[in-house]
Formats: C-alpha cells, structure tokens, sequence
C-alpha cells in the first residue's frame, strides 16, 4: 500500500511547509514594498496546489490551514492574533481547503491512471516475454522431435530401401539429437534455477588445470578431429568456485566452438593470472563474430548466424554461473582469426 | 521407383539429413537448400516435381516464398509447420501452397501427400474429370450434367450447396482454406464469415455424406478449412 507510505512520511509536509514559508516571505516582501496585495492569499494557492498534485490530501490540508492561519498572524491588522472569527477569514479558509481537496482528488486520480497504465504495460511487456520465451522452447523442443519422428518413421517404413550407410547416418542423427534433447532439458533446468537465484555456487579452492583436462577429456567425441591445445602454466593459482558449474561453464564454451566452426578448426584453451582473478579463455579459429552480433549471443535463445543445432541456452547459462561466482565472461577478437571467449574467477 | 524430383527447404541441418535420406530411400531424387532466397533460386533454375517448404526461414519468410512462387511457377508445394503456427499455414495456403504437414510428421504421412500432390499436379494439366466418385463409388457429382447421385439416387442440393461442392471437386484431394471457399463461392464481402460456411458444409453433408456425424467426403482441416476426399 505505497500510498499510506506517502501519508505517514515526514518528508512532503516538511517540504510543503518550506515552500509556504517562502511563500509567506514573498507576501511580506511584496507588502513591505508598499504593494496593495488584497488577494495575497492566490500567492498560497502555489504551495497548496504543489503540495496538493504531489503528495495527496494530507499535506494540501495542512498546507492550506497553516497559509492561512499564519497569513493571518502575520498581515492580518491586528497582528498577532487569530481573526478567523471574521467572515471573510472563514470564507478564505473555506476556499483553500476546497482548491486543496479538489486538487489533491484530481491529481490522485490521474496519478492511479498512470499507475494503471503503468502495470498494464509491466504485465503486456513480461507476457509478450514469456510467450517469446515459450515458442522458443517449443521450438527448441520441436525441431529435434521431429527429426528423431521422421527418421525412426522413415526406418519404419515398409517398402523403403535403405543401404547401410543411409541406416547409420539415421540412427546417428537420432542419437544426436536425443542428446541435443537430453543437453536442452539440462539447459532449461540450470536457467530456470538460475532466474530463480536458486543456484548459489558452493564454492571451494580449485585447480582449474585439472578442471579443464577433464572437461576436454570428456568432451573428446565432440571434439573428434580437431587439435584442442590447452595452454595454462603450472603455477595458476586455485580460484575459489563451484566445480560442477565452472565444469559446465567450460562444457558449454567448449561445445559452442565445436557446433559452430567446422570440423578441423582447432580449439586453444588458455588461462593466466591477472591480479587476483585467474583469466580462462576458449580460442577458436573458427569464422569469428561481428562486434554488433556479440552481446546479442548471450541471450536466453538468440543463434549465431551458422544455425547450428545449439540449445540456444548455452552462453546464457555459462555468463549466469560465472557472474554468480563474481566473474565475467565476454566475447572478443582472436588474435588472428576466431573468436575468443574469455572469463574471469576470482583467486582463491 | 518414382525418381521424383523433390526441393527440400529447411534451415534445420538435422531436418534436411533426415528428409534426405528417408525420401531417397522412396526413390525421389533431392536436393536440399536452407533459406528462402536459395529456394526460390533453385526452383527458377532448375525442374522440380515438388517442394517441400518450412514455414520458419531465416530470411524470407515460408509464406513469402509461396506468394512469389506463384508468380511464375504451379510447382505443388507441401509446407511443413508446427502446432502453433495455424495462421501462418493458413496464409501459406491462401498464397497457392498445397498441402501441409504438421511437425513432428512421420515419413510415410508425409510421402502420401507428397505422392498425392503430384498425382494432382499431373491432374491438373489434364482436362478436369466429368464425373468425381467418391465413398466407394456411393456418391457421383456429374460436373457436366450438374447432378449430385447418392446410392443410384439424385441428390436435390440449393444452388449454394452445389457452387460449394463443385468448387470442392474442382480440388478434389487439396486442402481448401475456409477465406478461400468463401471468397469463391460468396464473393468478397464473405471472407470472414466461417459460420455462414459451417451451415452450408453442414447441410451439405447431411445430403451426401452416409454417416453425416462421421464425415468421409467432406473432411473438417481443423483451423484450417476442408478437404473433398475421392475415390
């Protein structure tokens, strides 16, 4: 209820109050110059209309009570003393009070409307986010399914002919894309932990020489026929992480640079230290990637333009574990040509 | 072996490999590109018996590639969509695609109607058939004489029934979306009017069909329009 918050804080009434004591200043000025200043009291309407359009009912009742107590106070012959017994006091203070509700009303009016208007647009802005997140799943979801669908059908099928290379090169693509289904499940489970916060990383000091060699020893058939060199010193000090997260951190870069540079590009793995964080990065020489199209890559289900068949989940969930780690990661120019993902870990 | 030439468009690797080798292994001969620009060039280069086109292109858009296509080319075309994309199959078929096939499809649901496109294809630079047969032979529309037959009987239909079965028989097999039975059948003013259409389908069947509940002649494309199954 943020509007009770507005009514019971201090600080509108102490702000209404010092533009009516500017305003009181003004009017005594303006009388000490020998100016006639019969409607003196429209001079108060500044404040209270000020108060009344921008922190409600409460301060613009105040406000116009006190103008016209102290006006009266204060140039009302005698001076000195309250003359609200008078009739033309009385109407005077009728007339604020009513310029201040009527203000305050209009103004808390238009203030719900925009606010309205305000939480529709937050409410259409994160559906049409959510529908765009959902057909992307779906998408993701769909296109393996209906290659293992008519591959396994196509095997099914009586009457068709097919020689043992067109029988291998099926089955292949129904294993690989189980596998791309069973890497997407994994994806969409480890963003959705992470959106949630849900995936603090329990960190412990560790080498990453041997978190790397693991990772590119698993990954081997994925890497089948590329020189993957990894270059780090043997002095790189342990960092502080969450070995299954920097594990898939790696996994995900590793596997972004084999879907999509072609076979035979080679992969260099380097680290270093720097200050105290250690610097890890993943150097293909691939293509490379325009500057413009870099950050773009690092959203939940954008592609690169070789369409390859990613997760569209990878480098998104890779920059969550590090970033949850107190890292970076980012995507720069390889020396010659490629790309380099590059990432950063706090030293142990 | 039909040896068939079929243009296969797909900007999924995995899809292509897979259509591939199933249809080659039917005995079509394929060739495959992976955008809409690459698909319009190969079909204005080269002979193709038939297209099979994705509707999510990374460049031009499925249904753009049909309206272009048509421009100067009756190549059939069957595009492959998924569930959520009822409208743009729709706006496909209203630009001169085919047929469609839902994914995830299995081979042998996509080679019957990749068989029967062509079929119709072939059909089609024939001159139209008189007389369309279809439940078994129990129902004939004579489009010569304009006499609708049910069991050796004459069916008695209104002049609106007729024009819809007609139009239907004259695509007999093809999936005809609703705007464009309205559009040829009431004119332009009718386009949205599904409802005014559901009632003459309705009482159409309740003429011809044998089991009006369970329609075999007037088949229902949900979301889509209908189909006129022959014999």
């Amino acid at each position: 209820m943020p509007r009770i918050l507005v009514k019971t804080s201090f600080g509108p009434y102490v702000v209404a109050l010092l533009a009516l004591l500017a305003t009181f200043i003004v009017v005594g000025m303006l009388e000490s110059t020998g100016i006639d200043l019969p409607s003196a009291i429209l001079l108060y309407l500044v404040p209270i209309v000020l108060a009344a359009s921008r922190w409600g009912r409460g301060p613009a009742i105040v406000t116009a009570v006190v103008s016209l107590l102290g006006h009266d106070l204060l140039f009302v012959e005698p001076r000195g003393t309250f003359n609200v017994a008078r009739a033309d006091e009385a109407l005077g203070l009728v007339l604020l009070l009513f310029t201040a509700l009527l203000t305050a009303q209009l103004a808390d009016g238009a203030r719900r409307g925009a606010e309205t208007a305000r939480d529709a647009a937050i409410v259409r802005r994160s559906d049409a986010l959510k529908t765009a997140i959902l057909r992307a799943v779906t998408h993701n979801l769909r296109t393996p399914l209906a290659s293992i669908k008519a591959s396994v059908s196509g095997l099914r099928q009586p009457g068709a002919t097919y020689s043992e290379a067109d029988r291998a090169d099926l089955l292949a693509e129904i294993e690989e894309e189980v596998d791309r289904l069973d890497r997407l499940v994994t994806n969409l489970l480890d963003a959705s932990r992470l959106e949630a916060g849900g995936l603090r990383p329990s960190t412990h000091p560790q080498d990453l020489r041997e978190l790397i060699a693991a990772v590119v020893d698993r990954l081997a058939p994925r890497l089948a026929g590329r020189a993957v060199r990894v270059d780090i010193p043997e002095d790189l000090p342990p960092v502080a992480c969450d070995y299954a997260q920097i594990d898939q951190v790696v996994t995900n870069l590793l596997e972004n640079a084999a879907l999509h540079t072609p076979v035979g590009t080679p992969i260099t793995l380097q680290a270093s230290t720097q200050r105290d964080a250690v610097r890890v990065a993943v150097v293909d020489g691939g293509p490379g990637i325009p500057e413009v199209e870099r950050e773009r890559l690092f959203r939940a289900f954008e592609r690169g333009q070789t369409r390859a068949p990613g997760t569209g989940l990878g480098l998104t969930i890779a920059r969550g574990f590090v970033e949850a780690h107190g890292g970076r990661l980012w995507l720069e120019d390889a020396p010659e040509r490629g790309a380099r993902f590059v990432f950063t870990l706090p030293a142990a | 072996m039909s040896g068939e030439r079929v243009l296969v468009v797909d900007d999924e690797p995995q899809i292509r490999r897979a259509l591939r080798v199933v249809l080659r292994a039917s005995g079509y001969a394929v060739t495959e590109v992976g955008s809409g620009e690459a698909a319009l060039d190969a079909a204005a280069t080269e002979p193709f018996d038939l297209m099979i086109l994705d509707l999510m292109l990374p460049d031009v858009e499925g249904v753009e590639v049909c309206r272009r296509l048509r421009e100067w080319s009756r190549l059939p075309v069957i595009v492959l969509s998924a569930h959520d994309e009822e409208d743009i199959k729709v706006r496909a078929l209203d630009e001169g695609a085919d047929d469609y096939v839902s994914k995830p499809f299995s081979a042998p649901e996509l080679l019957a109607r990749m068989r029967s496109a062509v079929r119709r294809s072939s059909f089609d630079s024939a001159p139209a058939e008189p007389v369309v047969r279809a439940a078994d032979g129990e129902v004939e529309i004579d489009l010569a004489r304009r006499v609708v037959m049910r069991a050796g009987e004459e069916v008695h239909l209104t002049p609106t029934e007729y024009d819809l079965l007609r139009f239907m028989a004259s695509q007999a097999g093809r999936v005809i979306t609703h705007g464009h039975l309205l559009r040829t059948v009431f004119g332009d003013g009718y386009v949205d009017a599904n409802a005014v259409l559901r009632v003459h389908v309705a009482s159409l069947r309740k003429k011809i069909e044998p089991d009006p509940g369970r329609p075999r002649i007037i088949l229902t494309e949900p979301g889509v329009g209908y189909r006129l199954r022959v014999d």
